[in-house]
């Protein structure tokens, strides 16, 4: 089992399926995805400041600790309305 | 009753209307957010919206909480459109009912400002030239 994570809109679905064949091999902590995340710099995206979390869909901190099936979900500035 | 609902069926303001308690209200203020046929200099032709449904859900009915409790409103709706939307179609109805006006007009704009600042709900615009884009949110 891995922990399971994706980005909630296809606005950047490419990625997610980069990222989670790397995911595969461990349970990598939050900041571990986004030292990850640092490396794609064509997506504009600066998750720190931009992005919310949700863990097992709640949102949550930055420094949650993840467990094994846990469901991450990135979430980007919303435009709805 | 109160609820914050997602759909991808045509919204009317009417059965909107009707998902409110109605009953010993002095006031009833609605908003209607509208596809709008231009967006930052380009010619739109449609919109996609997207949504994080299960965490819409709790976000939405969090702020109809607040905004019940912010100004003590009798009840509150919203419902927002997913999927493909054509120009004029209605993307998000709010209806708020309260004793008396004021408190209906500030729980309806606090309602939609904090849904379009927190649900996870994304839109595409499609352009007249055939170009599509995700738009970027504010963060």
């Amino acid at each position: 089992m891995f922990s399971i994570f994706q980005f909630a809109c296809h606005l950047i679905h490419e990625f997610l399926i980069e990222c989670v064949s790397i995911v595969k091999n461990g349970m990598p902590q939050i900041y571990d995805i986004l030292q990850l995340f640092r490396t794609h710099e064509r997506h504009e995206i600066n998750l720190g400041i931009n992005f919310k979390i949700a863990v097992n869909d709640e949102f949550s901190d930055w420094d949650i600790e993840l467990n094994e099936g846990d469901r991450l979900v990135f979430i980007p500035p919303v435009t709805g309305g | 009753m109160k609820e914050f609902k997602i759909t991808s069926d045509s919204i009317t303001l009417e059965t909107a209307k009707d998902e409110v308690e109605n009953r010993a209200i002095g006031a009833r203020s609605v908003f209607e957010g509208v596809v709008r046929d231009t967006n930052d200099g380009h010619q739109v032709r449609k919109l996609e919206y997207e949504c994080y449904e299960p965490l819409a859900i709790k976000e939405g009915n969090q702020i109809l909480d607040e905004a019940i409790e912010m100004f003590d409103l009798i009840d509150a709706f919203c419902i927002h459109r997913v999927g493909t939307l054509e120009i004029g179609e209605i993307a998000v109805v709010v209806v708020v009912t309260s004793g008396h006006r004021d408190e209906a007009f500030e729980g309806c704009r606090y309602i939609i400002d904090e849904v379009k600042s927190r649900v996870p709900i994304w839109k595409k615009e499609h352009y007249e030239d055939g170009e599509t884009e995700w738009l970027k949110g504010a963060g």
